[in-house]
């Protein structure tokens, strides 16, 4: 009898040996981003959760959303290091380029490895930081630089344009703005009429375009820093008729912006892949809390770079509605470099 | 000597208060027509008729809860979830409804609901409107999300759509819409009890209640009419820009406050009428086409509106303080 009871006991001993041994313990997957009520974070919050699907750790798949409070975003990432006890790992869209800093010196001095995403100081450098694997960006100037050419090449390549800024002094806005003005000079033949700021919103757009096409009725096309403000102002050009007769570009590639390409109401738009973001800079982490990456040996263009975005126009805008929207590419969560192009500080 | 320009100050000054929006009005007006010819133009008048026709509702909405006052920061998030709603209950791309007009009458009836509740936590559990109406603000903000999972639900039901984005001869339905709307509060503020106690009750709650006054039942009334008329809003915004989305009435709550005050409307409460809220909204609508037509840097637009405002304020708590004085 007593013999049986050892058995079971040895047995049960060795089953939960093993299973401490080849069963990786779940670590919590923190997502900071700013809101779910956009298209954008909205397909972020997608990604997490199938990268942590793709683990089987579901239950440890935590987004926090700071709607726009970066207080809040730092009282969250607190809390959730605290509730896991420091077994996290953070991807990062920080609220504000000044806020990566509060986020970093928190996560570091609990030594929880994160990833953050576009909002960094240019003079912060991630190489100072054990415990910051990277903060990645996309190429802003590139996209209000390739979106301007093809609205330009759209009009022939003369004619009046408009153009919508994003919130002033948010540093995409400033980025994609200083690439249109590079795409500007080189269209001499293009003159700009006007611009307006619509704080990346539908509304204020399309009022502004409305009251632009009073001003100057004659704009040949519209240039947009991101695509929310495309859609508003297509919506203000077909309440005069005009919709698909001025072409109009954006960023972001949100659904409703493929759509109007697809229709020839908009020429461009770019996209940089949210679904991808929202598990890629889970799995960057993850990889590093786990040893897979050795932070201390990337060298600093792996630590501060710059990810591949997709241009969509007419030629290639069906490609991407059975690719991304229709279907889901397949990802690669381990293949961490796949999209890298260069080091930030890197001239392009 | 000395007596005689203290009188016609008496008269000139109470003159000009008593007008000071009406006169601001008129001094854009000119001011934007003669800095550019195009400002007078048929286009651009119908271009106003249809910027302004959303704003003149909820600046309207807003300035009936501004008298009894209170304040309503819930416009946002009632918007936006009566516009989502709208676009699941149309032709959209999202599901197979195919309601058609019947979805205004239940955008009605959601901003009539959350209008209510405001009303109803804010005077029976005495909670600060500007408190209540901010947490309405965010679960019907929260419950639009959920909806919608932040994607604009894309709407297909031109028919809907017309309501938007249509025109009777060169007339804006949106405007025609507002009109009509704006005329039935005009009759409810001016012609029935409902409409006097308003201003009552923002003069002197007290006064208001000793007289017999059922303030509550008063302010879930006026909380209810601003949410169905932000009902109705949030389902013509949706026939505008051709999709439900959560965050396209960004902004709404500021104008709305904005334009009554412009208008004349106190802040403090007492003070206010249906015209007052359209002369607000025109200005400010009319600010924004003239900056834009005169080719004011936009770094500067925003600034100009806050200066305005502050100014404008300050001249209404100035006519508040009249009776006082007396």
């Amino acid at each position: 009898m007593r013999k049986g009871w050892l058995l079971v006991f040895v047995v049960c001993a060795v089953w939960l040996v093993g299973y401490g041994a080849f069963a990786e313990e779940p670590v919590y997957l923190g997502t900071a981003i700013r809101s779910l009520a956009n298209p954008y974070h909205a397909m972020w919050a997608e990604g997490a959760k199938a990268f942590a699907h793709s683990l089987g750790w579901d239950d440890y798949n935590v987004i926090l959303t700071c709607e726009g409070s970066s207080e809040k975003q730092l009282n969250d990432i607190k809390a959730l290091v605290a509730r896991s006890k420091g077994n996290v790992v953070f991807s990062i869209d920080p609220n504000q380029s000044t806020d990566a800093l509060a986020i970093a010196n928190e996560l570091e001095k609990n030594q929880v490895y994160f990833v953050t995403w576009w909002n960094k100081p240019d003079e912060v450098r991630v190489t100072d930081y054990k415990y910051w694997v990277c903060h990645i960006t996309f190429d802003n100037r590139a996209s209000g630089y390739n979106t301007a050419k093809i609205l330009f090449d759209a009009i022939g390549g003369k004619g009046k344009v408009f153009a919508l800024q994003g919130l002033l002094g948010n540093s995409a806005a400033i980025e994609r703005w200083e690439g249109f003005q590079k795409a500007l000079k080189e269209y001499p033949d293009i003159e700009l009429v006007g611009w307006e700021a619509a704080d990346w919103e539908k509304v204020k757009a399309y009022n502004h375009v409305s009251n632009a096409l009073i001003a100057h009725p004659d704009i040949k096309a519209i240039w947009c820093a991101n695509d929310a403000m495309a859609i508003g102002a297509i919506e203000a050009l077909r309440a005069r008729g005009l919709a698909g007769k001025v072409p109009v570009s954006g960023v972001d590639a949100i659904p409703e912006m493929i759509t109007a390409i697809k229709n020839g109401e908009a020429v461009a738009t770019v996209a940089s892949d949210a679904f991808w973001q929202g598990g890629m800079g889970l799995s960057i982490a993850l990889a590093a809390k786990q040893g897979k990456i050795k932070v201390e040996e990337l060298p600093e263009n792996k630590r501060e770079w710059i990810a591949k975005t997709i241009l969509i126009t007419k030629e290639n805008v069906d490609w991407y509605i059975q690719n991304f929207i229709e279907g889901k590419p397949q990802y690669d969560w381990n293949n961490y470099w796949e999209r890298w192009v260069r080091g930030i500080r890197e001239q392009g | 000597m000395s007596a005689s320009p203290k009188t016609k100050k008496a008269t000139f000054l109470p003159f000009i208060q008593e007008n000071s929006s009406a006169l601001a009005l008129v001094g854009l007006t000119v001011l934007f027509g003669g800095a550019n010819p195009r400002f007078f133009t048929l286009s651009n008048l119908f271009n106003i008729l249809d910027l302004v026709s959303l704003l003149m509702i909820t600046g309207s909405a807003m300035s009936f809860v501004l008298m009894t006052g209170s304040i309503d920061l819930s416009v946002e998030g009632v918007v936006g979830l009566s516009g989502v709603i709208a676009s699941f209950l149309v032709k959209n791309l999202s599901n197979s409804n195919d309601f058609g007009y019947f979805a205004l009458v239940v955008c009605l009836g959601v901003g009539l609901l959350f209008g209510l509740l405001n009303g109803a936590i804010f005077s029976k559990l005495r909670i600060p409107s500007f408190m209540t109406t901010l947490g309405i603000g965010y679960i019907t903000n929260g419950i639009g999300v959920l909806l919608t999972k932040g994607n604009p639900v894309v709407i297909s039901d031109w028919g809907f759509r017309q309501l938007g984005v249509g025109r009777i001869g060169f007339v804006p339905n949106t405007f025609i819409i507002g009109s009509l709307l704006l005329v039935i509060m005009w009759f409810v503020h001016e012609r029935t009890f409902f409409g006097r106690y308003i201003l009552a009750i923002g003069g002197d709650e007290a006064i208001a209640r000793d007289l017999g006054i059922k303030v509550e039942r008063i302010k879930v009334g006026v909380f209810g009419l601003a949410g169905a008329l932000y009902g109705i809003v949030g389902a013509l915004l949706t026939a505008k820009l051709g999709s439900g989305d959560i965050t396209a009435p960004r902004g709404f709550t500021f104008d709305s406050i904005a334009a009554s005050v412009l208008g004349g409307v106190a802040i403090t409460g007492g003070i206010g009428s249906v015209p007052k809220a359209l002369i607000g909204a025109l200005i400010l609508t009319i600010l924004r086409n003239g900056m834009i037509l005169m080719g004011i840097s936009p770094y500067v637009q925003q600034g100009v509106i806050g200066a305005i405002l502050i100014f404008t304020v300050a001249l209404t708590l100035d006519r508040a303080k009249i009776p006082v004085l007396k």
